[in-house]
């Protein structure tokens, strides 16, 4: 587009300000859909008329179409699920050596004890599989996934506090306000299916410590980019989406006229200012409606046979539960979405951890092995990617008090375990490695923004080449640091 | 006579000598075009003088036969020297002699002739000598130029004319999809070194005009070795001293530039591979890169490249109607691809055999057909097999009973293909036995499940991964 044109398009503050006011209504619906990108000044329809998404096509030639993210918010112990310290047995209660935690930054939750006295996992692990991976009893169905999946030992971040770090891993950026994976995705890549939202969030119940952190729908929101691309979160009881259902004596050729009416004042509404969320909102409520009849049977899961549940565990038939959300995803991911993301929260294990992690474990499981063992037997593990873990990890030192029974975790940025799998991952592959304490990594360091990196590559993606100008930078998921792709897990 | 023992005599044992014969040998290139233009030039003189009897030219006769019959015997016996020299006995060689040989004869028949007062003889033994005059010749430049020397550049009607292949134009959209033997290796051989190195010359016992040529390599072993540069002796010698003796290419040709020899080098370290593609390379170094990206401009005229663009751009609208009428996705694999995904979540239950059948005319582009769940019946596979580039096919939840599957056999790059929860009957399982080029197949909730059918497939394929109901124990 012309600058010139451009200029005039600006929103005024008036006008701004005026759209606030009445835009707060119609906030839910503008996260649907992406068909609205054309109007988009950055793409050039001419030169591929094929495009979907801004990008128009993939950089590369992706191996995954399509992808899950089952999100662990609070950080899961590594040391008490993957990352297998047998050293660490005799030195109960032993000070952590200082020459290890080499005057590493530590949380006010614990920078007052006197000591830090080391706390050795209670739980027994074995190795599994072909590859040998540790995975300790709390894992019992996702220890039969160790030739499937890809197990990062040494995963890393610089923040220290969940809010930071959750905000950090998903949008790149510590400061609130940068588009999230999903919606970076959603903007490059479009839909797979114009009838549902590209991007889905489903947030879970959890089992274990009840006062978690809370999730904010920034996480999953679109930052600057077009309002459309922020994830759609659907619920777990009613309506899936909010006011989707035609409310009683309404038909659907009554709502169909409606809409054309609001399209057509919307139209003049365009013509008069020129703003492109203005294209968006029309295309939102147009989206919203093709979802009236395809989310209700998305949702539906009474085709789902027996021993699909079976597969998923027993909490697959209660809504809202990370299995019912697993099955959902799959069904999604089936349907077209492109990315969903499941958020289970409750892992944050400070104190009371052998009560707590055994009951967020048992959420987790099962379902994530229904969820792989699913999409591998239907075809889709092949092009779908699989995404598991938190936002830190946990340290070897106990918080409060020690005893050979009970023990608590404060956050650790250092180190952190997470897994992969599907989408062009290499299977069976334990990557990485941290030193006899879980504090420091020894061997080959993933930064977040390395597996974010490694994620859009799997789309077909190149990291650097995927932005968005605002505030004068070009942004990125990546930041303008550095980021390197995990090539040791990519097949 | 002497001739007649040369001629029978076999005098080349195909070992260099160091002796006087090859300082002798090598004035046969200075020689040999003097009976060349003395044999044309006797010609156009006896043509003067049919057309005007009282023409002089005549006159001149004697001393031109006198020499052409001189210089052609000095020609035939300097190029013996140089060939036995040399240590040269290829095939070409030898029957380049034995022409020469002829030649001579010819001439000398030719003084003959001249003497009888009928000229009719004369005359036609004038033509065969021309005749083998010529094919001598063509020869001899062919032995030291190479045997395309003359056609290579000629243009596609000429080489149509005389029978000559026409080389392909090569048809590719980014530099990304160039074959790294075809495309970029083949040509810096070609011309640097393939006009000793031929199935002809056969220089060293080598034969570089064939890609397995370089593997078999020469008397010194092979030219290439996979993944190791050093063990090659063609890097070993391009990169020699250029005062070295065994510097290649030799005499003074024009050595490779720095960039040809990277990007040998390069090949070779990326496994000297026959058909690998540039985009199919883990890392391309900068200056490989830069001198791919060169010869890829230089290949393709502006207009051609135009033309390229604009084909790519009718098919990109073309395909897009299919998006604007039945809501079918349809994505490049990567920007500018010309192969594509086809994607159809949104319409399933729209998509039946007619609308894939509108498909077939652009089949051969698509590379990946996600129809699962869609309404295709059985008839579906009559125009599948037409998509002849097909990776992947997903049927999934299809009402395909698989009768007529065994089509998708003419699918020869298809190595996924995911039937499950579709309607397929035990029937189908003769047909699915053909599909040998599969590496994946998922049968999950289908007939086809019970143990022993699976048994029984998986000994018809064996090179396939079959997928069942995937709960382990």
């Amino acid at each position: 587009m012309d600058p010139l044109q451009n200029f005039i398009n600006l929103e005024t503050r008036r006008q701004f300000l005026g759209n606030v006011a009445k835009g707060f209504g119609w906030a839910a619906l503008s996260t649907l859909g992406a068909k609205a990108i054309s109007a988009s000044p950055l793409f050039d329809p001419a030169t591929n008329p094929l495009g979907n998404g801004m990008l128009g096509a993939t950089h590369f030639a992706p191996k995954a179409k399509r992808g899950i993210y089952l999100f662990m918010s609070g950080a899961p112990s590594q040391l008490d699920m993957f990352d297998y310290k047998p050293a660490m047995k005799d030195r109960f209660n032993a000070d952590l050596p200082e020459s290890i935690r080499n005057g590493q930054r530590l949380t006010t939750m614990t920078s007052g004890q006197a000591r830090f006295p080391i706390a050795p996992t209670i739980y027994d692990f074995k190795q599994y599989g072909k590859s040998g991976a540790w995975v300790s009893e709390l894992l019992p169905n996702t220890a039969k996934l160790v030739d499937d999946i890809a197990i990062i030992k040494s995963m890393w971040t610089e923040a220290i506090n969940h809010d930071p770090a959750i905000t950090y891993i998903q949008t790149g950026n510590q400061i609130p306000g940068r588009p999230s994976l999903g919606a970076w995705l959603s903007y490059g890549l479009g839909s797979l299916n114009d009838n549902l939202p590209t991007f889905v969030v489903l947030n879970s119940s959890w089992t274990g410590r009840q006062e978690a952190q809370a999730l904010f729908t920034r996480l999953w929101g679109a930052g600057p980019l077009p309002s459309q691309h922020q994830g759609v979160a659907l619920r777990s009881d009613g309506d899936p989406v909010l006011y989707l259902s035609n409310p009683h004596g309404v038909s659907s050729d009554v709502r169909r006229m409606m809409l054309d009416g609001v399209n057509e004042i919307n139209q003049d509404l365009y013509h008069e200012f020129g703003d492109p969320e203005t294209h968006a909102r029309i295309s939102q409520y147009e989206m919203a409606f093709r979802m009236q009849s395809s989310v209700p049977e998305l949702t539906d899961l009474s085709d789902e046979p027996d021993y699909i549940f079976d597969l998923y565990g027993p909490d697959s038939r209660v809504p809202g539960t990370f299995a019912y959300n697993c099955l959902m995803s799959r069904r999604l991911a089936e349907k077209g979405v492109r990315f969903s993301q499941i958020f289970h929260r409750g892992w944050d294990q400070h104190g009371a951890l052998p009560k707590d992690l055994p009951n967020q474990c048992r959420d987790v499981d099962r379902a994530c092995y229904g969820l792989i063992t699913d999409l591998k037997q239907r075809g889709m593990y092949d092009d779908t990617l699989v995404v598991w873990g938190g936002e830190f990890g946990r340290t070897i030192y106990c918080q409060g008090e020690l005893t050979r029974a009970n023990y608590g975790r404060d956050h650790h940025p250092r180190c952190y375990t997470m897994w992969m799998g599907g989408g062009g991952v290499k299977p069976g592959v334990v990557y990485g490695e941290t030193d006899d304490f879980s504090y420091n990594i020894t061997r080959d360091p993933v930064h977040i923004r390395d597996l974010n990196a490694t994620i859009l590559n799997q789309f077909g993606i190149d990291h650097q080449r995927l932005n968005f100008k605002h505030q004068g930078l070009d942004l990125k998921l990546t930041g303008v640091e550095e980021a390197h792709l995990v090539k040791g897990i990519l097949a | 006579m002497g001739l007649w023992w040369l001629s029978a005599s076999d005098p080349l044992t195909g070992e260099a000598q160091d002796t006087l014969w090859r300082f002798l040998g090598r004035f046969h290139p200075v020689v040999l075009h003097l009976p060349i233009g003395l044999i044309l030039l006797l010609v156009l003189l006896e043509g003067l003088g049919l057309r005007r009897k009282e023409s002089k030219s005549a006159e001149l006769v004697p001393l031109v036969l006198g020499l052409t019959i001189v210089t052609t015997v000095v020609a035939v016996l300097t190029g013996t020297m140089l060939a036995y020299g040399e240590g040269a006995n290829e095939p070409l060689v030898r029957e380049h002699m034995r022409n020469g040989i002829w030649l001579a004869m010819a001439t000398l028949m030719l003084g003959v002739l001249r003497t009888r007062p009928s000229l009719l003889t004369y005359r036609l033994m004038l033509v065969v000598t021309v005749g083998l005059l010529f094919v001598t010749s063509h020869q001899g430049g062919s032995l030291t130029h190479g045997s395309d020397y003359l056609t290579k550049y000629a243009p596609d009607s000429v080489r149509r004319l005389v029978g000559l292949p026409v080389a392909e134009k090569i048809v590719v959209h980014r530099p990304e999809d160039l074959v790294v033997f075809d495309h970029l290796v083949k040509p810096i051989v070609e011309q640097n070194c393939q006009s000793c190195h031929n199935p002809d010359k056969m220089k060293g016992e080598l034969n570089l005009s064939t890609f397995e040529g370089h593997l078999a390599g020469g008397e010194l072993g092979p030219a290439v070795v996979p993944f190791d540069v050093d063990a090659s002796e063609l890097i070993f010698r391009v990169t020699l001293p250029m005062d070295d003796e065994e510097f290649m290419p030799p005499d003074e040709k024009p050595p490779l530039s720095a960039d040809e020899i990277a990007l040998l080098t390069w090949w070779i370290e990326q496994g000297a591979s026959k058909d690998q593609k540039v985009g199919a390379a883990s890392a391309v170094p900068a200056p490989v890169d830069a001198y791919i990206r060169r010869m890829f401009a230089a290949m393709l005229t502006p207009a051609e490249r135009e033309e390229l663009n604009a084909a790519r751009v009718r098919m990109y609208e073309e395909l897009a109607e299919f998006r604007t009428v039945y809501g079918l996705l349809i994505l490049p694999v990567e920007a500018n691809s010309t192969e594509f995904t086809l994607e159809t979540n949104a319409v399933r239950k729209r998509f039946d055999d007619q609308l894939l059948a509108e498909l077939e005319p652009y089949g051969q582009h698509f590379v990946a057909a996600d129809l699962s769940g869609t309404i295709l019946t059985d008839e579906a596979v009559t125009s599948l097999a037409k998509f002849s580039n097909l990776r992947t096919l997903n049927l999934s939840r299809t009402q395909l009973s698989g009768q007529t599957i065994g089509g998708l056999a003419e699918l020869t790059h298809l190595e996924s293909l995911n039937l499950y929860g579709s309607a397929l009957t035990p029937q189908a399982l003769d047909g699915l036995a053909k599909l040998t080029q599969l590496k994946k197949l998922f049968l999950f909730q289908t007939e086809l499940e019970s143990p022993e059918l699976v048994q029984q497939l998986r000994s018809a394929l064996p090179n396939c991964e079959i997928q069942v109901s995937g709960v382990s124990s």
